[in-house]
């Protein structure tokens, strides 16, 4: 399921997602509008869908594998230009993700979208704290639920946002 | 000692109720099991060979005598009336029921008590030296440095899921009671020539089944930027750190793996690229816990303060001598408690023993009792003037058994009778090795010893570093024991050497005693087994104890 970053759920927003395996690339003309890809099509093609971001005809969601730390310094200077990144998470014993998430956005200044894929309910606040501000939940939990844990996190200890 | 501002007392009360609603879920099929393990890891719940295990935090070793009366309290409804106090300075339940848990934590919480992140892959609670703030040698009382390391690593959001577990340890003396060498991060706090406080941080130390002293990444480092240099080291550890193995997933590994100096840079890149002004209040705060910690001090005394003790009977002078050292300030006296009586399992005290000790804590001393890595209690603030009548109360109590610091004294964990990684025995072996040196003619002159036995490779019980080391192995399903000479846990920190074949169950009680006997045939005046160990090696303990007195089986 899919929230936002106070549990509300969120509708389907009509994104395309281009498969792995597509033949087509999006640098065509048929492509226009939210696309997820993944990384290994934007570097293909990059060069192509940076000058038709900059012109407006097309919005980049780079789906990112959470396990993958260099990624955040390789697309360093693309930042501005993703409407959304989407770190999809190895398993919840894997932190990486919190420590990529603390970089793109006090490191780098990040300040598109940034979506947790396959995240647990149970560390939605401390992934919203490490700056993200939407996720795809593997389970689907009730609202109630989700609203409890959220708020049942409390407020952490000032100190413990030291994070820069 | 601290006090707990209400929005950090009602922060546990929530994470217990958090608790329970996950024990909900879990026992409903509504929450995935291995999920559900991590979550009751990070609240302190192991399930174990008998029943669940519940292990409690005491922060930097403090505990207020209202806090153990709690502890007591725990032991005495939830469990069976004892608890076992740990080389990390927390305390474990061995019986609670899971449902229970939550409730238990609701209770601790009535006492600024929890036990938030005493298991799990993030990082454990923060030690420190058991003397803190009462020593003659220190430089700095590390405890304030602690709580603000404790907060600050403490539900931190960017950390709670790190590829292993990770235990820092503060010292603030001249010697190191805090074994900051041997933990994944040591502080050695110290002054620089301004006077201002100054930390050594030495990173990737740690026992376990592949034990490494730490390196040095920073010598002075300005205690301003104590949190931004500990968040860049874990976080190139959250980083880079090895997840597909859970035996090379500490920090050590890394460390080695990438050479220290190329940890370092990687560290000291991510530190350079940190904007400080968020912790700027963390060094405010530093100050208000500095008065809180300083406040507690017992009240002066009425009579002159430095008058010599009269020795008034052979158990008495021996207690004395044993099991007080010097304060930091005349007239007063550090008072250990020896949790190694014979016939008590090394580290336990039952529910009555810790609400004696919270009242003693409150009529003799300054109300505070501390817990050591060696698994013994502390009153640090005791006039002198008063200590025989306390030793008279412990006597009675069977609490002022006076051998803190020698043989009797071991460190020892678990073991097989509880904990279901290990491999061997511990607590029965503790027992006869306490019996048979108890026996020994010569026993009053061994001297200070340091035993330490674990029951596994994890070393629990701190073997490595023992002047006497026992790790039990697992043979085709016989306990042996391998053992180990002439570690270090403090200043010069120093990993045992193994000694030869691993001893049987049978032998291993009489082996001890016969390093012991050789120890005193080879030392000169003076010397720890560590110091003869490091002056001639151990092959002179080799060749005698495996050559020419073959080991035996002993008679039943």
């Amino acid at each position: 399921m899919l929230i936002d970053q106070y549990g509300a759920r969120l509708p389907d927003p009509g994104e395309q997602r281009l498969a792995e395996d597509a033949e087509s690339r999006p640098d065509g003309d048929a492509f226009e509008g939210d696309w997820i890809l993944p990384v290994a099509a934007w570097r293909a093609n990059a060069d192509t869908m940076r000058a038709r971001i900059d012109a407006g005809q097309l919005r980049i969601i780079l789906e990112l594998d959470g396990a993958d730390t260099a990624v955040v310094s390789e697309f360093a200077t693309d930042l501005p230009r993703f409407k959304r990144l989407d770190i999809r998470f190895p398993g919840f014993a894997d932190g990486r993700g919190y420590s990529l998430g603390v970089l793109l956005r006090t490191r780098h200044h990040y300040r598109g979208g940034l979506r947790g894929i396959g995240v647990e309910a149970d560390n939605l606040p401390a992934l919203r704290q490490c700056g993200y501000d939407s996720f795809e939940l593997d389970a689907e939990l009730e609202p109630a639920l989700i609203r409890e844990i959220l708020n049942n996190a409390g407020t952490p200890h000032a100190l413990s946002l030291g994070t820069g | 000692m601290y006090q707990y501002r209400p929005g950090q007392r009602s922060q546990l009360a929530l994470r217990a109720r958090q608790f329970g609603t996950q024990v909900d879920r879990f026992l409903a099929g509504e929450l995935d099991p291995a999920f559900f393990q991590q979550l009751r890891l990070r609240n302190g719940l192991y399930i174990e060979r008998h029943a669940p295990m519940l292990r409690v935090a005491i922060p930097y070793g403090t505990l207020s005598s209202g806090q153990l009366r709690k502890l007591a309290h725990i032991a005495r409804t939830y469990d069976r009336g004892y608890g076992h106090f740990t080389t990390r300075q927390n305390i474990q339940f061995n019986w609670p029921a899971l449902e229970s848990v939550p409730t238990i934590l609701a209770d601790l919480a009535e006492a600024d008590i929890h036990a938030i992140q005493t298991s799990g892959s993030c990082i454990r609670n923060i030690t420190t030296d058991h003397l803190a703030g009462v020593a003659e040698d220190e430089h700095e009382d590390p405890r304030p440095w602690c709580e603000l390391l404790r907060q600050w690593s403490t539900l931190h959001p960017e950390f709670n899921w790190l590829p292993r577990k990770f235990k820092i340890a503060v010292s603030g003396a001249r010697d190191d009671r805090a074994v900051i060498r041997l933990h994944d991060i040591g502080l050695r706090l110290h002054h620089d020539a301004n006077g201002e406080s100054v930390f050594e941080v030495i990173v990737g130390g740690g026992m376990g089944r592949t034990p490494v002293i730490g390196k040095t990444l920073r010598e002075s480092l300005p205690g301003d930027q104590l949190l931004p240099y500990l968040q860049s080291i874990l976080r190139i550890y959250n980083l880079n750190g090895r997840r597909d193995h859970k035996y090379r997933s500490r920090i050590k590994i890394l460390v080695n793996d990438l050479g220290p100096e190329r940890f370092q840079e990687l560290v000291e890149e991510d530190f350079a690229a940190t904007d400080l002004a968020p912790f700027s209040n963390a060094l405010a705060e530093l100050e208000s816990f500095r008065e809180m910690f300083a406040a507690v001090r017992p009240r002066p005394l009425a009579t002159s303060i430095d008058e010599p003790i009269a020795v008034q009977s052979p158990a008495w002078a021996q207690w004395l001598e044993n099991n007080t050292l010097p304060h930091r300030e005349s007239g007063f006296r550090i008072v250990m408690l020896s949790l190694k009586s014979p016939g008590e399992e090394p580290g336990n005290l039952d529910d009555s023993g810790m609400d004696l000790v919270a009242d003693l804590a409150e009529e003799f001393g300054n109300g505070e009792i501390r817990v050591s890595h060696e698994q013994n209690l502390v009153l640090p603030w005791v006039p002198r003037e008063r200590l025989y009548a306390l030793w008279q109360r412990l006597d009675e109590a069977g609490l002022a058994t006076a051998n803190i610091g020698t043989a009797e004294d071991m460190i020892c964990c678990p073991g097989l009778d509880y904990c279901s990684l290990a491999n061997a025995s511990t607590i029965p072996i503790a027992a006869e090795i306490q019996q048979a040196v108890a026996d020994f003619p010569g026993r009053a002159d061994i001297g200070p010893l340091r035993i330490k036995m674990s029951g596994c490779m994890n070393a629990c019980g701190h073997h490595h570093v023992g002047d006497i080391g026992i790790l039990g192995v697992d043979k085709k399903g016989k306990e042996f024991y391998q053992v180990t000479l002439g570690g270090r846990a403090g200043n010069g920190a120093k990993l045992g050497e193994r000694l030869g074949p691993a001893i049987a169950r049978e032998d291993i009680a009489a082996f001890v005693m016969r390093i012991i006997e050789r120890q005193l045939e080879l030392r000169q005046p003076g010397e720890t087994l560590a110091d003869t160990v490091e002056r001639i090696g151990v092959e002179p303990f080799k060749e005698k104890l495996y050559a020419d007195r073959p080991v035996r089986r002993q008679a039943a």
